[in-house]
Parts: C-alpha cells; sequence; structure tokens
C-alpha cells in the first residue's frame, strides 16, 4: 500500500539520503542483536534496584503516594497498604531489532522494531478492605489481601523518533504538547498487539475465614491490568514522550568520579 | 465469617429499620386475609444488636439468569419506546436511532436493541456466594385487628398485638452484582441433603442446580418465635385463644410465603443502583 504519490516529496528524499548514508538496506539489512543495549539497561536497572533496596524507599515511597491520595479511591475501597515490592532480578533482553518504513506512512517515517523479552518476577502486593455501602456507608468490609507479579514479558517493541504534528493525544483534558513544547522531538514507542503478558495472582479475601486464590479475582485483575496496558502504550496507541536536548551544557558538564556512565536513562 | 460487619451503625439505623418496615407492609398488602383477620399491619421492627455470620464461600461470574433477567427488563421497556417514538415522527431518523441502540448495546452491555440471547458480561461483574448466619435478636411487632366469629359471625373485633422474635436461619445466598444492579437470591438451607450432592453449588454454571421448586427443600427459617398480646381480660376465654394460635400460624405462614416468594430462587431481590449514574467509569 505504499503510496506513490509521496514519494518524491522532501521527507522521503530525506530518509533515502538517511538511510544511503548510513548504509541501511530496509529490505536487506539484516536484524541486528543489541546485546550492548543489554547490557546498558541492566547497569541501569541494576543501580535502580540497589538505591531501592538500599534505602528501602520505595515502599515507602509507594504508601506515601497512595496514602496522599487515598482520597480520590472510590467509595468501595478502603485505604490500600503496600505489603510487598518486588522489583525483580533480571533484566529484559531486548533482540533481533530492524529498521523498516511505518506502515502508512508512504514512506515518511522510519521506526525500529525490536522483540523484548522479559522473565522475572515483579510483585506488588497490597492489602486493603472492601467496603459495602449498603444499607448503610461502611456497613460491613471484606478484607483483601492481593499480590499481582508479572512473571513473562513478551512483546515487540516499535521505537521512532518523530516531530509532534501527526498525532493527537488520546487525553480528553486536552494536556497537549503542542501548546508549551510542541516543538522538538519525541520518542515514540508501542508494543504491538500480540503480546504476551503472564501474570501470577494471589489472593486471600476474608477476616477469620478466608476464600484463597480464587480465579474469578485473578481474571479481574489481569484483566485490568490489560486493559491499562492496551490503552496506553500498544498499538495503535503510542506512548509520546518529548526528548532533552542533547547540547552539550556546562551545567550538564561533569569530572571523574567513581560514578557509572549512564546516559541512557535516569 | 469473612465480613466485617459494622453493625452498631445497622442495627440501630431508624432510616434501615423503617424501610425494611414499609417493605414488609407493602407486602403484607397483597396478601389475602383470613375470615378471622381484619387486617395486619407492622407497627415496629427492629434489627437488634446481633449481627449475621456472613462467610464468603466462592466468587464466581454471575449466573445467566441475572443478565437474562436485565436483558428482558430492558427489551420490554426502553428500545420499544425509542421504535414507537420514531416510528410516528417520520422515517428520517430511524436508522440512525437503530445504530445508536446498537453501539449503546455494546458498549452498555445491556439494553440490546437485537433480541440477543445473552447480554454482554463485564468482566468486573461479580459474584458471590455467601453463607448467612443469623441467630439475633430482631423484633418485628404487628399489630392485627383479630375478627371473632363465635357465637355470630363478626360477633366483635380484637386488637391484637404479636412479635416476630427469635429468627433463626443458616442459609446459602447469591449476591451478585452486574450493570450496577445488585441481586440477592436465598438458595437453600446449609443442612440440605441438595448441597450432599456437589462440591459446587454454581459450577454447573446454571439454575439446574437447585432446581424450581422451592418446597422441595428445607425451609430457610429454621426457628422463629410468635408471641401475641390480647387484652387481659379475654385471656380465660378458649375461643379467643384458640383463633389468636391460629393467628399465629398464619401470620408464620406469611412470614415464611414472604421469604420464599420474594428473596429465594428462582425469585431474588433486586437492587438497582443505576440512578445514581455517573458515566465515567476508569
Amino acid at each position: 500500500v505504499e503510496g506513490s504519490e509521496d514519494i518524491d516529496s522532501p521527507k522521503f528524499s530525506q530518509i533515502d539520503t538517511i538511510l544511503e548514508k548510513t548504509y541501511y538496506n530496509v529490505d536487506t539489512h539484516s536484524p541486528e542483536t543489541l546485546d550492548w543495549f543489554n547490557v546498558l539497561i541492566a547497569q541501569t536497572i541494576q543501580q535502580f534496584r540497589e538505591e531501592a533496596l538500599q534505602k528501602d524507599n520505595i515502599v515507602h515511597s509507594l504508601n506515601d503516594f497512595v496514602s496522599r491520595r487515598s482520597e480520590e479511591l472510590p467509595q468501595y475501597l478502603d485505604t490500600i497498604k503496600i505489603t510487598e515490592l518486588d522489583i525483580g532480578e533480571d533484566f529484559p533482553i531486548f533482540s533481533n531489532c530492524r529498521i523498516q518504513y511505518s506502515p502508512n506512512s508512504n514512506k515518511q517515517r522510519l521506526e525500529a522494531k525490536i522483540d523484548i523479552d522479559l522473565s522475572d518476577r515483579l510483585a506488588l502486593g497490597i492489602e486493603t478492605k472492601l467496603l459495602i455501602n449498603y444499607p448503610k456507608t461502611f456497613a460491613a468490609a471484606l478484607p483483601v489481601q492481593l499480590t499481582v507479579s508479572v512473571v513473562r514479558f513478551q512483546a515487540c517493541l516499535t521505537v521512532s523518533l518523530t516531530s509532534a504534528e501527526e498525532f493527537t493525544s488520546t487525553a480528553e483534558d486536552g494536556a497537549s504538547y503542542e501548546t508549551d513544547n510542541g516543538s522538538g522531538y519525541f520518542l515514540m514507542f508501542s508494543f504491538s498487539p500480540e503480546y504476551r503478558l503472564e501474570f501470577d495472582i494471589e489472593s486471600l479475601i476474608g477476616a477469620r475465614s478466608k476464600l484463597q486464590n480464587i480465579p474469578k479475582i485473578g481474571s479481574l485483575i489481569e484483566y485490568q491490568i490489560k486493559k491499562w496496558f492496551v490503552e496506553r502504550c500498544v498499538e495503535p496507541r503510542f506512548q509520546f514522550i518529548k526528548l532533552p536536548s542533547l547540547w552539550p551544557r556546562s551545567k550538564n558538564t561533569r569530572e571523574e568520579k567513581p560514578e557509572n556512565d549512564d546516559m541512557s536513562m535516569k | 465469617m469473612s465480613f466485617e460487619i459494622n453493625w452498631e451503625d445497622v442495627g440501630e439505623d431508624p432510616v434501615i429499620n423503617n424501610s425494611i418496615k414499609a417493605f414488609l407492609n407493602s407486602q403484607l398488602q397483597a396478601i389475602a386475609l383470613p375470615s378471622y383477620v381484619n387486617s395486619l399491619q407492622v407497627t415496629n421492627f427492629r434489627l437488634g444488636h446481633i449481627p449475621p455470620k456472613i462467610t464468603l464461600r466462592e466468587i464466581t461470574d454471575p449466573l445467566s439468569e441475572f443478565y437474562e433477567h436485565i436483558a428482558s427488563e430492558s427489551e420490554g421497556t426502553k428500545p420499544k419506546e425509542h421504535l414507537r417514538k420514531h416510528s410516528t415522527d417520520g422515517s428520517d431518523g430511524q436508522d440512525q436511532v437503530d445504530d445508536d441502540e446498537e453501539e449503546e448495546a455494546l458498549n452498555a452491555g445491556k439494553d440490546g436493541f437485537e433480541p440477543e440471547p445473552k447480554p454482554t458480561s463485564n468482566p468486573s461483574d461479580m459474584q458471590f456466594l455467601v453463607e448467612v448466619d443469623y441467630k439475633g435478636d430482631m423484633t418485628i411487632e404487628v399489630n392485627a385487628e383479630l375478627a371473632l366469629n363465635y357465637p355470630s359471625p363478626s360477633f366483635m373485633s380484637l386488637p391484637v398485638k404479636l412479635s416476630i422474635t427469635d429468627l433463626g436461619v443458616h442459609v446459602l445466598c447469591l449476591v451478585a452484582y452486574l450493570s450496577k444492579q445488585l441481586f440477592i437470591s436465598f438458595l437453600c438451607d446449609v443442612a440440605d441433603p441438595v448441597l450432599d450432592a456437589r462440591e459446587s453449588i454454581t459450577d454447573s454454571g446454571s439454575s439446574a442446580f437447585l432446581g424450581k421448586k422451592s418446597l422441595e427443600r428445607i425451609s430457610l427459617i429454621r426457628s422463629i418465635k410468635i408471641e401475641s398480646e390480647i387484652g387481659e381480660q379475654n385471656d380465660v376465654e378458649g375461643s379467643v385463644l384458640r383463633s389468636v394460635g391460629k393467628l399465629e400460624q398464619f401470620l408464620l405462614e406469611v412470614f415464611k410465603t414472604i421469604v420464599k416468594v420474594e428473596a429465594a430462587w428462582p425469585s431474588w431481590i433486586n437492587l438497582d443502583f443505576n440512578e445514581d449514574d455517573s458515566d465515567q467509569e476508569e
């Protein structure tokens, strides 16, 4: 469906030149491993985990966050307490990276397709109460303990760098990037719909007499998480993140001190 | 016991007690009274201080009967009205309306315009199977006008005050929540032999598990006490006492019938929360 009417447009020839001068033929170039990238990402994640473990601060800050926002919880939920947080010990593996023209873009845009595979245990445990507000507010409460873990994630990631023009925000409040920071480049990523996301969900429901690991609860939570995920970053939805300026500035300049290099993530 | 019940707030709440009283009275209106009773009215209802013990036994998807009920309700009312309205004001808007209806049916999972076998279920619909164990101090006070038909018909009428206490039930109960409606239905006594045959009471996925004839099951009410009070001077009269005994018996039957007909499977109590609709759901 690659349209021919735009084939002479400046954008197309720009892309054509880029591909030519980077020795990349979209049709014949073989997929690359991203081993170097995996190492850097793993290093960043490792550092993040260490900080989190040393200060034990994620659970606290999450709990603070949740209690600060407890006003916004739906009526049927009591305050939420975070009981467990497992940030995993494995790293995502990116592989099979190739550049292609974005579908439906009339060869106006390039994107990278990357396979991602993560086998780990990323878990969040919470404790709360389901409040029954009938016939009166707080008439009854049902204690609920939940541990939700992601154990496997496999997907094909699409990444591209683009300017904002061609896309609209899905947020309804009109919070748009176009108003204040519409210029510049954006990192755009999305997962293909054929992703695989596996959960391990444990539930314990009830006060003195408890029900354990009810399948219905598991499927309910899985549905909600997948819904959240699909609505944000599964095609045709994209995540759109403004890139910071990489122009060398004195305020960004540092000198040697035993710190790891990291320029890929925060 | 799975639920922590905040009974202090509920049991003595005048609003709740009065609304139950009103419900019982509306039920009594519909009942044909025997010749020896002129009027029957609930004058006081108190839930009392002792809460029921509620234990969660299963959490599943709601039974198909509840969806069928919602489907038949909406078929019977809304869409037909739409049709009628638009067939009178010209044919232009007709197709438009049909599309809207269909879209609505897809979005809301109900209000089906096309005859659908089942309304679409929402993954967040849920059904609890709970065990309710109640041996509390609920009291119901009933005023009756007793007609004495001896020695002649309607010889005199006597005001009688009856009190119903010591209600004991230990039943399995379904509580389903779907499409912003709550369904409560009493299934059977926990000692009912119908339960012995199966591991899970709802695993068949349909109502077949209990049959529709409620009479074949053990009564849902395990114990109940009815006492009557009439003017002292008549206490010695055997005929009066006999009629009062009959009245007590009658009231007992009335009470059991209300529970059976209104709240026991295949009937249910349906609470609709759609009025306070806030369309935004995250």
